[in-house]
């Protein structure tokens, strides 16, 4: 690992700014999604764009709607059936949808898991977990039972052709030996390389909690950004290199105190103590985006989220909730935690009803012609349309 | 003339000269962005580093402070959270403004910058609201309650109770701490003062009274939680007050309480000749806080009670937490507390009681007097130890003692229906009795996720009383019905006894681990609980009759007992539990099933020396369930409802008093007699409950509101057969009788609506009982039926802290059927309102008074009940002056109703008549190093 191009971003999560959205974002289009009776969408849906579809996720209802990408209905698929925990991700390589979870005739406690993956090559370990997915390519869209591997077992995810990455840290006594890394690379099931030790019987910022380290995709499938939990660098991972890419600079009334690294907490109470008495200290970066003038990027603390727009030329941060749209992005606020980017362009589901209200009221605003027709049709104000955009790369 | 104008216009150049002052406007930014900041503070200093004005920057991040002086160097600085703060130094002329144009940068190094406290007044912080009182202009004594009247979605009931949202916050706590070792909220609102409090937090806690509940779907507390500034983690406060009055009334009270960052203390006392309740110690700090705008009109001398009594009661509580944790899921505290009590009690009544007889109705009209004294002592102890959400030990011990003597006197008299003198009764007595008890109480509960094998819940409880009394007692019964039923007594009791029991309760929540090990078991939860309870009572009863020929005192046989008894439970049960949920992103609902199958094993050992038939040892052995359904439904930002039923199957054996009662007959008009051939009882109960609460925080109304329902139908019931005779005897004898059914419903709906400062609240609560009981009266069948119906509604009105209005209106009805053919049904009815108003001018004078009036159906018009109060705050607002004039109208009178399956009752007795009562009290205050300085307006 190399820190020769580091660069620093000076962070401050107070943002106290506000500015207009016309500001970051520019070439709005819309994708307005066929109308169908009772299809709508949930107040905390996502979305995902492949090569062929976008794809809505509503974990609350256990739905997931499937477009084409001319907006064209093709399914919804309802997976409530497979209960609580089974939490739906797309990967690209396989085109498919997979869910991973328990199997609910066990009841798991953290201390079983630790033993289950320290047994991982148990096949009779097999049985406490279910693994289902969806293949796109099968047009009837069934949710078909998988095969749980050792690689299920230990948490490690598919990264790019045969690779595999894990990034669960966790500490227990259970474990005899007590190095661990955060981030292990594995070329199907041996490992190749691996990044971040730890203490993974006792190190204290990990002591009585579970965390991740977090991996954010690019445009390269082997290429990714990580941050990890406590951590002010974000590295990036191209195959098996990783290489710190940017430094947060952070206000002190920020940081995360230093005792966090030294003083093991005695007990779980002293860790939720801890965490409440620092509730606006970064605890770790999440869905990190880059492009030439902005970094687009969110943050945990320890009992608050935060979505940030950062503008490299003047280091200025912006709290996204702070970012206002106007009636020349027709008042929709395009981002947060649940923009998706996509090649060089953002994505957000949007309502309709937001839109057809937006056209009402301001009926000297033009309304786009990929969105005549759509409007005309009086949809359900819940009816989903799709908003893609760019991060402006010219002031 | 010319000396007149010169004046002048000196006196206008002077002014004029006064008048001018200086002006600072800038605008505040951000050096990087440029982006203007808010709420930046801009403060103006002198030379000396003595503030001469301050002000916030506005959402443009400009700022203006005028009125600054002239010709003086004055130092501007500029500070904001995370910046580098700004300093400038300006010497203002007259005739010009100075602009700054401040540009702070952002600063990421040191960590003592000066720290600005936001001014939001409410904001998120995580899963915290967070109320800044800094935020809120309010005079500088405002209390806690005050200033939670102005923060949108909290609602401060007129009852002390306080929602967000529509949800009632059901605990409060002072930097993570109950306050004062007190449950109740108002020790804390009503007395801390604004400026002591750093902010006040509102979030959803753990319920630890759920560890044992594995599985079920667990609503969680509300909490308040009171941060204090770091300044203020010691202070003290309370009220001390005495007053006098005409006809020889007086009061007094005494609260004082302290309190540092892991220790408090406080001590109380009062004593009274105006039936006013004095209460525990905790109810001393209750009813002595600060408040200044609502006071609470119903805290003086008790009209409704009977008798006049003169009350004491002194106390004291001491807190210490043995850790300095400022959260709540570390505890290590112990409380104790002591008071001792009592009353001087000198009561006349008459009652007048319809009794159904068969065909013949008696009327009978009991007046007396009593003069009694008692006194008690309480020492309690308390020790809480918990070390997360997920483990709570609780240690309670206590000890009581009690005296009481006095004396009465009796006289009875029975009419029939046309008015004829039946029997009359003349009854003397004079008692003492002295009674002690100890008791210990202890409970652990542990659940653990990580290794369900160690989730455990146990309750142990150990109690002993002793009471010895004595009596005696001179009666005459005369019968104008039978001369052969007359009887006259002279008797003595002394009574010694004795009852100690202990009981212990295990649930163990890791039975399903146990036997299942990883495997769900389909998501059921198992519960395995074996309770046992051992209870020993030694009963001793020395009667004794005056022997007029010997004239001494001898035993009396048939009346004089000794009983022992002991009684041994042990009930193992297991419970199955399973619970349901569904959600999505605008609701959620979860159904739990609970059942629980008991085996009931008990053993009842009874022996007498003096009674051969009590010596008898019975075993039982019963197969119990129960079982509950709970649902509840959650509409996100709008509302939610919890809907609840419960049903329990129970046996009851009858007790050695029902099947060989001793049949002391000296009150002749209440004689019973047991009944050797009881059997069992079977109890069937369905309880249900509902409550439902918006939760909107948009809205301006909040409501909440519950419903209790319950049906108990029992078979085989033990009943009384009961026998009267002409003259008013009556004798009631134990029995068997088909089955009885209860039912009762209990209901509220609280209302509020807020109009900016403004708030009107109603609250309307009822209850409705009805019940059928079989008896036998006069050898014929009958089922009494009763009804008792009751309503109330409070209305209250405040506007800001000026007026506040209340209104309440009570109805009640008591009705009573008997089925058998020639017994007299009965009703009656009262019905009471109340009026309430409170002025408060400016901040020193409040005027406040109730008027009460109270109908009666049994009377021909109402009483009224009018008293009027005027205080006035002085000597910075810590002294009160409080006029009181009670029962200004003169008409008030004590009466009650009451009835059962029986008859009705109409009992007038002797109480509190108008007097007028000056009290002055004094209200030490002090939080943190300085003493508040109050101001007056």
């Amino acid at each position: 690992m190399g820190n020769a191009q580091i660069q620093k971003i000076y962070l401050l999560p107070k943002a106290p700014g506000t500015e207009k959205q016309s500001k970051f974002i520019d070439s709005i289009s819309f994708t307005p999604l066929e109308i169908k009776d009772g299809i709508g969408l949930g107040s905390y849906s996502y979305m995902e764009v492949t090569n062929d579809n976008f794809l809505l996720f509503d974990y609350t209802n256990k739905t997931i709607l499937l477009y084409d990408r001319n907006g064209k209905f093709i399914h919804q698929i309802n997976y409530k059936k497979l209960g609580d925990g089974f939490y739906p991700n797309y990967y690209e390589d396989l085109n498919r949808i997979s869910f991973f979870g328990n199997n609910k005739n066990y009841a798991l406690t953290p201390k079983d898991r630790i033993q289950i993956k320290l047994d991982y090559k148990n096949p009779r370990n097999q049985k406490y977990f279910k693994q289902y997915f969806i293949d796109l390519k099968d047009t009837t869209y069934t949710i078909q039972k998988g095969t749980v591997d050792e690689n299920n077992i230990v948490g490690a995810q598919p990264f790019y052709g045969n690779y595999y990455w894990q990034g669960e840290i966790s500490t227990s006594e259970l474990f005899k030996d007590s190095m661990e890394h955060e981030v292990k690379i594995y070329e199907n099931k041996k490992l190749v390389q691996s990044y971040f030790p730890y203490n993974r019987i006792n190190e204290p910022r990990y002591l009585y909690t579970q965390e991740n380290v977090a991996r954010h995709r690019t445009d390269s499938p082997h290429v990714n950004f990580i941050t990890r939990p406590y951590c002010d660098t974000i590295y990036k991972l191209d195959r098996d290199k990783m290489k710190p890419v940017y430094h947060l600079v952070i206000p002190l009334e920020n940081s995360v105190p230093p005792s966090l690294f030294t003083t093991p907490f005695k007990n779980k109470t002293e860790r939720e103590n801890f965490e409440r008495n620092n509730g606006w200290a970064v605890r770790q970066v999440y869905n990190f985006h880059e492009t030439p003038r902005f970094l687009f990027f969110a943050i945990r603390f320890f009992s608050n989220f935060e979505t940030y727009v950062y503008q490299k030329q003047g280091n200025i941060t912006y709290k996204t909730k702070s970012i206002k749209a106007d009636s020349s992005q027709y008042n929709l606020q395009l981002l947060d935690n649940n923009t998706l980017r996509k090649g060089d362009r953002l994505y957000k589901p949007q309502k309709a009803g937001d839109l057809v209200t937006f056209f009402e009221q301001h009926k000297d605003i033009p309304v786009p012609k990929e969105l005549d027709a759509f409007i005309k049709q009086k949809p359900h104000p819940a009816s989903p349309v799709i908003v893609a955009f760019k991060l402006k790369t010219q002031p | 003339m010319k000396q007149t104008v010169l004046f002048c216009l000196l006196i206008s150049y002077y002014a004029a000269g006064l008048a001018q002052t200086g002006k600072v406007t800038g605008i505040v930014s951000d050096a990087g962005s440029k982006t203007p900041l808010e709420l930046a503070t801009v403060s103006i200093l002198k030379q000396d580093s003595s503030l001469v004005a301050y002000q916030l920057s506005d959402k443009e991040g400009k700022f203006t402070i005028s009125k600054l002086p002239l010709k003086q160097r004055l130092l501007v600085s500029v500070t904001y959270t995370g910046y580098v703060s700004f300093f400038s130094g300006v010497e203002l002329q007259a005739g010009k403004t100075d602009t700054l144009t401040v540009m702070l940068e952002v600063n990421t190094k040191d960590s003592n910058a000066v720290v600005v406290r936001a001014v939001s007044p409410v904001r998120m912080n995580g899963d915290t609201l967070e109320i800044n009182p800094d935020a809120f202009k309010m005079k500088e004594d405002a209390v806690v309650e005050e200033l939670l009247n102005q923060v949108s979605g909290v609602t401060m009931w007129s009852d002390g109770t306080i929602t967000l949202n529509g949800k009632l916050v059901q605990s409060l706590l002072v930097d993570g701490k109950p306050f004062l070792g007190s449950s109740d909220s108002r020790v804390a609102t009503q007395n801390l003062p604004k400026s002591a409090i750093d902010k006040i937090q509102l979030y959803q806690e753990y319920d630890r009274s759920n560890i044992s509940q594995t599985g079920r779907p667990q609503d969680s507390l509300l909490t308040m939680n009171i941060k204090l500034k770091e300044t203020s983690k010691r202070g003290y406060f309370g009220k001390a007050g005495a007053g006098f009055g005409t006809t020889n009334r007086f009061e007094s009270d005494l609260s004082f309480q302290m309190y540092n960052k892991q220790t408090s203390a406080g001590i109380g006392g009062g004593i009274n000749n105006i039936n006013k309740s004095i209460g525990n110690v905790q109810e001393m700090f209750q009813n002595n806080t600060y408040r200044t705008n609502n006071p609470n009109l119903y805290n003086v001398g008790r009209f409704g009670t009977n008798g006049i009594n003169r009350n004491y009661s002194a106390g004291g509580v001491l807190t210490h937490s043995f850790i300095e944790a400022a959260n709540s899921r570390q505890n290590n505290r112990v409380v104790v507390n002591y008071n001792t009590s009592g009353v001087e009690s000198y009561l006349a009544d008459i009652s007048l009681q319809n009794r159904t007889t068969i065909d013949n109705p008696q009327f009978i009209r009991d007046e007396g007097t009593q003069r009694s004294r008692s006194q008690r002592h309480d020492l309690g102890l308390n020790y809480v130890k918990t070390n997360s959400y997920n483990d709570n030990l609780n240690l309670n011990g206590s000890l009581n003692q009690n005296t009481e003597n006095g004396n009465s006197g009796r006289f009875t008299e029975v009419r029939d229906s046309v008015n004829r003198l039946q029997s009359t009764n003349t009854s003397n007595s004079l008692f003492t009795r002295k009674s002690n008890s100890q008791s210990f109480n202890g409970s652990f509960s542990k659940s653990d996720y990580e290794d369900p094998l160690k989730g455990v819940s146990i309750q142990f409880n150990a109690r002993n009383t002793n009471s010895n009394s004595e009596r005696s007692v001179l009666s005459n019964f005369q019968s104008f019905t039978s001369s052969a039923g007359n009887n006259a007594f002279n008797r003595r009791y002394v009574s010694n006894d004795q009852n100690s029991s202990i009981g212990a309760s295990v649930d163990y929540l890791g039975l399903k681990r146990l036997l299942f090990g990883r495997y769900n078991l389909f998501g059921i939860n198992l519960n395995l609980n074996q309770s046992v309870n051992l209870n020993r009572t030694v009963e001793e009863s020395l009667v004794s009759d005056f022997d007029s020929t010997s004239k001494q005192y001898v035993i009396n046989n048939k009346v004089s007992y000794q009983n022992r008894r002991e009684v041994l439970e042990y009930v193992p049960a297991l419970g199955l539990s399973k619970s349901f949920f569904r959600y999505t992103d605008k609701w959620y609902r979860s159904v739990y099933f609970q059942a629980r199958f008991m085996e009931d094993f008990r053993t009842d050992k009874n022996g007498s020396a003096t009674f051969a038939k009590r010596n008898l040892d019975r075993s039982f052995q019963f197969f119990r369930q129960e079982g509950n359904v709970t649902y509840q439904y959650v509409r996100q930002q709008k509302y939610q409802y919890f809907l609840t039923a419960n049903y329990a199957k129970n046996y009851l054996y009858p007790s050695i008093e029902q099947l060989y009662t001793i049949v002391d007959d000296i009150n002749v008009y209440d004689i019973r007699v047991g009944n050797p051939g009881l059997q069992n009882t079977i109890n069937h109960s369905l309880n249900m409950n509902a409550n439902f609460n918006t939760q909107n925080p948009k809205s301006l109304y909040s409501v909440n509101s519950n419903l209790n329902g319950g049906y108990n139908k029992a078979l085989n019931l033990v009943t009384d057969s009961l026998i009267n005779d002409p003259s008013g005897k009556r004798i009631s004898y134990y029995t068997n009788a088909g089955e009885s059914e209860n039912y009762n419903l209990n209901y509220n709906l609280n209302v509020s609506r807020r109009f900016k400062k403004n708030s009107i609240q109603l609250m309307y609560n009822g209850q409705f009982r009805t019940g059928r009981i079989p008896n036998y009266i006069d050898g014929f069948y009958n089922v009494s039926e009763t009804n008792n119906f009751s309503n109330m509604v409070n209305l209250q009105l405040s506007l800001g802290s000026t007026f506040i209005f209340t209104a309440s209106q009570t109805l009640q009805q008591f009705k009573s059927r008997q089925t058998a053919a020639g017994l007299t049904s009965f009703k009656n009815a009262n019905k009471i309102t109340k009026l309430g108003v409170v002025i408060n001018s400016g901040t020193n004078f409040t005027f406040s008074s109730t008027l009460d009036q109270i109908d009666n159906s049994n009377l021909n018009k109402p009483t009224m009940l009018w008293n009027a109060f005027a205080t006035y705050r002085f000597w910075k607002r810590q002294a009160e002056l409080k006029g009181s004039a009670m029962d200004i109208l003169k008409q008030y009178q004590n009466i009650t109703n009451s009835v059962n399956a029986y008859g009705t009752t109409t009992r007038v007795t002797n109480g509190l008549q108008q007097y007028f009562l000056l009290t002055l009290s004094y209200y030490p205050r002090k939080f943190g190093k300085t003493e508040l300085k109050r101001q007056g307006n």
